[in-house]
């Protein structure tokens, strides 16, 4: 009896649509399973406990500063989170710089007893007091751009603002040579990084004595009042420096070229305005690399029980319309 | 033949198609209550835990309202209450540990750790109440703390709330992605079962197809078998049917009755030619009983006539033996014995021995006749003597040489007789040296010798030919060669038989 040709089939046609069945039954399963655990993946669902909850509290959400810290920390966040067992969370005030917002933020960090606190220093009394009882409580605090005077933080990252600041007197004494009344614009008076700066750059400038700062004014990091100062400051300073990084953001947004009231503009972290060349310079932090260390940072203290180093400076350049896109790059 | 296996009968190729269709279904069944199952469990859970939230949080309000109680009436009775109200807030607690697990939500793990510390907060005042309830710490400065520490629990009361609301807010969140990935999952699942069903339904209608086909290709073989039978059995082919199934075996059978009919009709053919054959032979049975009665009646009406002469030829003898005229005598009487031989025997078997001695009184009286004109000579084997055969074979043959081989020649005519016998025959040999016979007149005189509507010519040999053949039948063989010179003709008898 023969077994193939055109009679021999229902055996044959059974096996095949059996193992037609089963193969796609196989391949739709894995097909379905797939797709359904793809599904449900990538949520941000529950996880896995124990996990080290870090809160991030800082000032400001502006797109040229803070906004580059924040996306430091969120790229070493996605790339060390997961591995180290990591939560971070951000917190802003709706007002920026807003002390007791701030504060009140704090505190329910604190009451809600996590690991670690990233903020910037700031010498605000209420706000020190209840730093003082997160340290006591053992959360870290980390200060990221502004450490704080006297106080037992446990890291601080950011520029060395007193080499900064020096840097900007060096650049603006060459830009001037070595001649120029100053009209200075910081934030707030208490916050030791614009402090640092400030003392850094009247040592630079000590070698010149045809340059004198003029005045120093605080906009309290808000653009109008800045822009106010900016029109009321000492007629006699041909110089204006900026040496919080609102003003040089205000001038940039406000001007598209240079604009004639003052002979030299500089400041610190406006990068729009030196590459418009409304500012004459700039000292540029390293803000991504803030950012990214902290987390970096909380990694290695999560897995070996400390930091690299209780004081972590990062870099800072010049940037001016000339060397940009070096320096970007 | 049906080979072993389960697909080996129609139903139950049918039943497998079933089969397989029904193992679809319940796949289809089983993959739709799993994905009931897990899309209610889902909302279960996340049902369960946000009640357990809400719970903890009402949890807190009450404890929260024992407190403000306690503190605004300084009532001892509230401190039960506060009791009381704290553990419901520590099982609430530990209810949502139990049900999350493993599991960690940073707004919830936030609100608990806030519940936490304002529990603590909250057992600080209450001792501090009850320290002033019992009077140990009246003083303005208690008063003062206890004041500080009710505005810093208030505080915490108000974190409370707010970490309560982001955990709300993130697990509704959560909620929203959980309804997502269901409905993703649902999605997927739609994808799945359309195309399973798809792909079922294909494999199905290919099977199902192929049985059918199949079943019909079966019947229209058997259909074509049956056809081509009625047409001609012998040129039709055996039906090839390899279904492995009824069919199969129904053409097995056909195949081995259409064996069947083919044998049955061939012995009805064999039979046939077989009665044919006897009718032919039995017609020719009576024409030979015919010709034999006939040659009986002429036979016995010559009767009287031989005996006539025979007595007369003894008188003869007689008579001449008187005068003294014994070469006379001799002849007559070898001529009567002759005539003797042939009255007594014409319708009975002799001996060969018999039919050698009256073949002597034919060439005596032929010698008497011819004188030396022809010799003759007798071979005879001892063990062939008493074979039995019809009268006068051999006498026709020996007159035919005389007559027709050396009738021409005036001396030195020789005729050889011989009777011997080989392992499986008897041969009767007459040979002469007369004038032969060529080859196609031997051919003629075969084909005449076997003819019925025989003419005048050769009848002796028609005569010896036919008697041979209705003694002997089959078993007997007639032979003439030429012999250059001379003609033999030879007489071969099968002992077997």
């Amino acid at each position: 009896m023969k077994k193939n040709g055109e009679n021999g089939g229902a055996g044959t046609a059974f096996k095949k649509s059996i193992i037609s069945l089963i193969l796609a039954v196989a391949v739709l399963c894995i097909a379905g399973i797939t797709g359904c655990v793809r599904g449900l993946q990538g949520s941000a669902g529950t996880e896995e406990r124990p996990m080290t909850r870090v809160s991030v509290i800082f000032p400001h959400s502006d797109d040229g500063y803070w906004s580059l810290i924040t996306e430091g920390i969120e790229e070493a966040y996605e790339e060390l989170g997961e591995e180290y067992g990591i939560d971070i969370k951000f917190y802003i005030p709706q007002l920026n710089y807003n002390i007791p917002q701030m504060t009140d933020i704090l505190r329910q960090q604190v009451a809600a007893r996590v690991d670690f606190i990233i903020i910037q220093g700031n010498e605000d009394e209420e706000f020190r007091q209840v730093l003082y009882e997160a340290h006591d409580a053992g959360i870290q605090v980390i200060c990221v751009d502004t450490p704080m005077e006297d106080f037992p933080y446990d890291l601080y990252i950011g520029t060395d603002n007193l080499e900064a600041g020096r840097l900007l007197g060096q650049e603006l004494s060459e830009l001037t040579d070595g001649k120029g009344d100053l009209a200075v614009v910081s934030g707030s008076p208490g916050y030791k990084n614009l402090d640092d700066r400030l003392k850094g750059l009247r040592e630079a400038i000590s070698a010149y004595p045809d340059m004198h700062i003029k005045k120093i004014a605080y906009d309290e990091y808000d653009g109008l009042t800045f822009m106010q100062l900016y029109h009321s400051l000492d007629e006699s300073a041909n110089v204006l420096v900026c040496i919080e990084g609102t003003g040089g953001q205000t001038l940039s947004h406000t001007y598209s070229e240079k604009d004639t009231k003052y002979d030299f503009v500089v400041g610190f972290d406006s990068f729009e305005g030196a590459e418009t060349g409304v500012l004459d310079g700039i000292v540029k932090q390293d803000t991504n690399g803030m950012g990214r260390r902290a987390v970096e940072e909380i990694a290695r203290y999560v897995s070996e029980g400390e930091y690299s180093s209780r004081i972590i400076y990062t870099e800072a350049f010049w940037l001016d319309q000339y060397n940009y896109d070096e320096v970007m790059r | 033949m049906k080979r072993p296996g389960f697909l080996n009968s129609v139903v139950r190729k049918y039943t497998a198609g079933y089969l397989i269709m029904a193992v679809s279904v319940i796949i289809f069944l089983v993959l739709n209550t799993a994905e009931n199952y897990y899309i209610s469990g889902r909302y279960s859970t996340a049902t369960g835990e946000l009640i357990s939230v809400n719970r903890l949080e009402s949890s807190v309000n009450d404890l929260n309202e024992t407190v403000n109680i306690a503190y605004l009436y300084l009532s001892s009775e509230g401190s039960q209450e506060y009791d009381s109200a704290r553990g419901i807030v520590e099982r609430e607690l530990s209810v949502i540990n139990e049900q999350l697990g493993d599991d960690y939500l940073r707004e919830l793990e936030d609100a608990e750790q806030t519940v936490m510390t304002y529990m603590e907060a909250c057992d600080s005042i209450m001792e501090g109440i009850s320290a002033y309830i019992s009077g140990e710490g009246r003083g303005t400065e208690s008063y003062v703390s206890l004041e500080a520490e009710y505005a810093r629990l208030q505080r915490l009361y108000t974190y409370v709330g707010v970490t309560f609301q982001d955990t709300y807010a993130a697990m509704l969140d959560q909620f929203d992605i959980m309804e997502q990935e269901i409905g993703r999952l649902h999605r997927y699942t739609i994808i799945f079962q359309a195309v399973f069903i798809a792909a079922v339904a294909l494999i199905c209608a290919f099977y199902l197809f192929t049985v059918i086909k199949e079943i019909s290709l079966s019947i229209r073989k058997l259909m074509r078998g049956v056809d081509s039978i009625r047409d001609n059995i012998y040129q039709a082919e055996p039906i090839d049917i390899s279904s492995n199934d009824e069919f199969e075996e129904l053409a097995d059978a056909f195949n081995r009755m259409m064996h069947l009919i083919r044998l049955q009709m061939d012995k009805i053919k064999e039979n046939a030619d077989v009665k044919e054959r006897l009718a032919k032979l039995e017609v020719e049975n009576l024409r030979i009983y015919s010709e034999l009665q006939k040659s009986h009646l002429n036979f016995l009406q010559a009767r009287i006539n031989p005996h006539f002469l025979f007595n007369t030829l003894n008188m003869i003898s007689s008579l001449a033996r008187m005068e003294d005229a014994d070469r006379t005598a001799d002849l007559m009487e070898t001529t009567a014995s002759f005539l003797r031989y042939n009255l007594d025997n014409i319708s009975k078997t002799v001996t060969l021995r018999k039919e050698m001695d009256n073949l002597r009184d034919y060439v005596d009286i032929q010698q008497c006749r011819y004188g030396d004109r022809y010799s003759y000579s007798f071979d005879m084997a001892p063990e062939t003597e008493d074979f039995e055969m019809p009268c006068m074979i051999l006498q026709p043959l020996v007159e035919n040489s005389i007559q027709h081989g050396m009738a021409m020649m005036l001396e030195g005519g020789q005729v050889w007789i011989r009777a011997f016998q080989t392992e499986t025959e008897v041969c009767l040999e007459v040979r002469d040296n007369g004038v032969g016979m060529s080859e196609e007149r031997i051919q003629e005189i075969y084909e005449e010798l076997e003819r019925s509507d025989a003419s005048s010519n050769h009848i002796g040999l028609r005569n010896i030919y036919r008697r041979l053949k209705l003694f002997y039948g089959d078993r007997v063989g007639f032979r003439m060669e030429d012999m250059a010179p001379g003609l033999k003709i030879t007489i071969l008898i099968s002992k077997e038989g």
